[in-house]
C-alpha cells in the first residue's frame, strides 16, 4: 500500500511539473468506442487519472472517429485515449490518425486504454499508439503518456 | 527443460519423501495473459511537434471563426504559465473590437438540477433557427489532486454533433465562484469568432456562487423539487441575483411537484428586489426531454429581457458596469501574480513555512513578514517578464 502511495506520490509530482511549463494540466480525452453506455472499466479509468492530476474529458458513447477527432480539436486535448470492448482498435486507431492528420493535428497523441490481449500490446504501438494500458497499470500509462507528452510539447 | 523446485512447505529433513516439484510459470507476455516484460520501446508513432502560433495566426483564425484555433486561442487564455501570459492579453486586445454582439445567457444551479440537459434541449432548437450558439461549461476541479472530471459533454451528445455549435468544457481549476478565472476572456472569443448566443454553464453550486452574474446579460437559476421550503430562497445570495427562476424536469410522475414548487418559488420571489430594473423575476417550469416550455422560456422571457434591456439601456449599463468589474478582476490577479512571482518572496517563502509549520512562527507574523519582504522588492525588476502593461 505505502509503495503505491509512493508511486502515486511520484506521477502527481510529474504531472504538477508538466503543469508549470504547460500552463495546464495533461487533458486527455477518453472515447468510448464499445458497447455499453456505462462501461465500468472507463469510470475507472477516468477516476485513477484524475487522481493523478490529469484532467479528464469524458466523451459520449457511440460517437464514430470523425465526431471523436472534432470534439479533441473543440476541447484541445493532449491525448485522445481509445476504449473499445469490441477490440477494433486497429482499424480505429489507423481511421484516428487519418482524421487528425487532415487537420493537420497529429501533434494529438493516441493511446488504448482499454482491455487489451497482451499479444497486441506491440501491435498497438505499430498501428500508432503512444501509450497502452496494460493490465491495468495506471502508474506506468501515465507516466508513459507524460514521457510521451514531453517530446511532442516542448 | 524449464526449472523447476521442490515447494517451500516441504521439511528439509524429509526432503526425499515429497515428490511434488513446482513448474517456474512463464513470465507473462504470453498469449490472453497479460505480463509486465512487455517491449514498450518498439513505437512506430509519429511524433509530431506542435506547431507554434503566433498572435497574427490567432486573431486572423478567430476572426474567420476557424474552430481549432478558437479552441486553441482559449487554451492559451486560461494557461497559467507566464509566457503564454502577454500573447494571450495581445490576442484579446486585437479582438476586443470584434466583441459584445452575442446574447450572453448564464445558467446556474445545483448539482443534478439538469443544466448540461438543458443546454442540450435549448441548444439544438437555437440551432436549428440558425443560430451559432457557443456553450462554456465548467466541471469542478480536485482540491486535492488538482486533476478534474469533465463530463458535460456527455450529456450534450446531439449539440456537439450540430456544426453552429462549439461546446467548450474547462476545469475550474480551484478557482471559487463556479466559473475559471478566465470564462470572461473565453467568453470574449467566442463572440469574436462569431457566436451569436454564449451559454455559460457553472459548476453545479449551492447559494452563493455568483461570479457568473458579472459576465452575463441574462442570468437563469435552475432549482430542483423537493429542495427545502421558502426561507432556503429567501436567503441571501444567489435567489436575488436572478432574471428567472427555472424548475426543470417538469415531466411524467414529476410534474405535480414541478407546478408547487414554482407556486413555491413565485411566492418567495414577490418580496424579492429584481436582479434588473424593470424586470419581474418569475419562476418557470420546462422539461428538457419532452422538450416542453424549452422555447416559450427562450422567446417569451429571454428574448423579452434582452429586446426590453436594449430598448430601455439597462443592458447597455449592466455590460458597462462588467467591464469595471473586469478591471478589478484583473487587478487582483495581477496582485496575486506580483506577489506569489516576486524574487524576495519566493527567497524567504520557503525558510516561513518551515517555521510555520513547526510552530516557531505564528501565522500572523508570518504573514506580516512576508508582505514587508513583498514590500521591498522593486516592482520594476521583474515586471517586464510577468506583466504585460508594463510601460515601455
Amino acid at each position: 500500500m505505502e509503495e503505491k502511495i509512493k508511486f502515486l506520490k511520484e506521477v502527481r509530482d510529474i504531472v504538477d511539473k508538466f503543469a508549470e511549463r504547460e500552463g495546464r494540466r495533461p487533458r486527455i480525452m477518453l472515447a468510448n468506442f464499445g458497447f455499453a453506455e456505462n462501461d465500468h472499466a472507463i469510470t475507472e479509468t477516468a477516476t485513477a487519472l484524475a487522481d493523478m492530476g490529469f484532467d479528464i474529458d469524458m466523451e459520449p458513447w457511440g460517437r464514430d472517429y470523425i465526431d471523436v477527432v472534432q470534439d479533441a480539436l473543440d476541447n484541445d486535448v493532449h491525448v485522445i485515449a481509445v476504449n473499445s470492448l469490441k477490440g477494433e482498435y486497429d482499424v480505429l486507431l489507423v481511421k484516428l490518425l487519418e482524421e487528425l492528420a487532415s487537420y493537420d493535428r497529429e501533434d494529438i497523441m493516441l493511446a488504448v486504454s482499454g482491455q487489451i490481449v497482451a499479444h497486441n500490446v506491440k501491435d498497438m504501438y505499430g498501428r500508432g499508439a503512444s501509450a497502452v494500458l496494460v493490465n491495468n497499470g495506471y502508474v506506468d500509462f501515465a507516466k508513459e503518456i507524460l514521457s510521451e507528452l514531453e517530446i511532442i510539447l516542448f | 527443460m524449464t526449472e523447476t523446485y521442490k515447494p517451500e512447505w516441504v521439511p528439509e529433513k524429509d526432503d526425499d519423501k515429497f515428490a511434488c516439484r513446482v513448474m517456474c510459470g512463464v513470465k507473462g507476455g504470453h498469449e490472453g495473459m497479460p505480463g509486465n516484460n512487455i517491449d514498450h520501446s518498439r513505437k512506430s508513432a509519429p511524433v509530431i511537434k506542435r506547431n507554434k502560433l503566433t498572435v497574427d495566426d490567432y486573431v486572423e483564425g478567430i476572426i474567420k471563426g476557424d474552430r481549432m484555433t478558437l479552441s486553441r486561442a482559449i487554451t492559451l487564455i486560461e494557461s497559467n504559465a507566464a509566457a503564454h501570459f502577454y500573447i494571450a492579453q495581445q490576442v484579446i486586445q486585437r479582438l476586443l473590437p470584434y466583441t459584445g454582439k452575442a446574447t450572453r445567457v448564464g445558467i446556474t444551479g445545483v448539482p443534478g438540477a439538469g443544466k448540461s440537459t438543458f443546454i442540450e434541449a435549448l441548444g439544438n432548437k437555437l440551432c436549428t433557427e440558425g443560430h451559432r450558439v457557443a456553450v462554456l461549461a465548467v466541471d469542478p476541479s480536485s482540491t486535492v489532486t488538482k486533476g478534474s472530471i469533465l463530463g458535460d459533454k456527455t450529456r450534450m451528445e446531439t449539440l456537439s454533433r450540430q456544426k453552429n455549435a462549439f461546446i467548450r468544457p474547462s476545469p475550474s481549476g480551484g478557482t471559487l465562484g463556479g466559473l475559471t478565472r478566465k470564462s470572461r476572456e473565453t467568453l470574449l472569443l467566442c463572440e469574436a469568432a462569431g457566436y451569436d448566443t454564449i451559454l455559460v454553464e457553472t459548476v453545479g453550486v449551492g447559494q452563493s456562487e455568483t461570479t457568473v452574474r458579472s459576465m452575463v446579460d441574462f442570468f437563469l437559476y435552475m432549482v430542483i423539487t423537493g429542495a427545502g421550503d421558502e426561507l432556503q430562497g429567501m436567503k441571501k445570495g444567489v435567489m436575488e441575483l436572478a432574471d428567472a427562476v427555472l424548475i426543470n424536469k417538469a415531466d411524467g410522475d414529476n410534474k405535480r411537484r414541478a407546478m408547487v414548487t414554482r407556486a413555491e418559488y413565485a411566492r418567495i420571489l414577490q418580496f424579492l428586489r429584481p436582479a434588473t430594473e424593470k424586470w419581474e423575476t418569475r419562476a418557470y417550469t420546462c422539461s428538457s426531454v419532452t422538450g416542453t416550455g424549452i422555447s416559450e422560456l427562450w422567446n417569451d422571457v429571454i428574448m423579452k429581457f434582452i429586446s426590453q434591456g436594449h430598448e430601455n439601456g439597462i443592458l447597455g449599463k449592466r455590460r458597462k458596469h462588467q467591464t469595471l468589474s473586469w478591471v478589478y478582476s484583473m487587478v487582483e490577479e495581477h496582485l496575486h501574480n506580483l506577489f506569489y512571482r516576486s524574487p524576495s518572496v519566493l527567497a524567504c517563502k520557503e525558510q516561513i513555512e518551515i517555521d510555520v509549520v513547526e510552530g516557531k512562527l505564528p501565522p500572523t507574523i508570518a504573514v506580516q513578514k512576508l508582505i514587508s519582504e513583498y514590500a521591498k522588492t522593486e516592482v520594476a525588476d521583474y515586471i517586464k517578464d510577468t506583466s504585460p502593461f508594463a510601460i515601455k
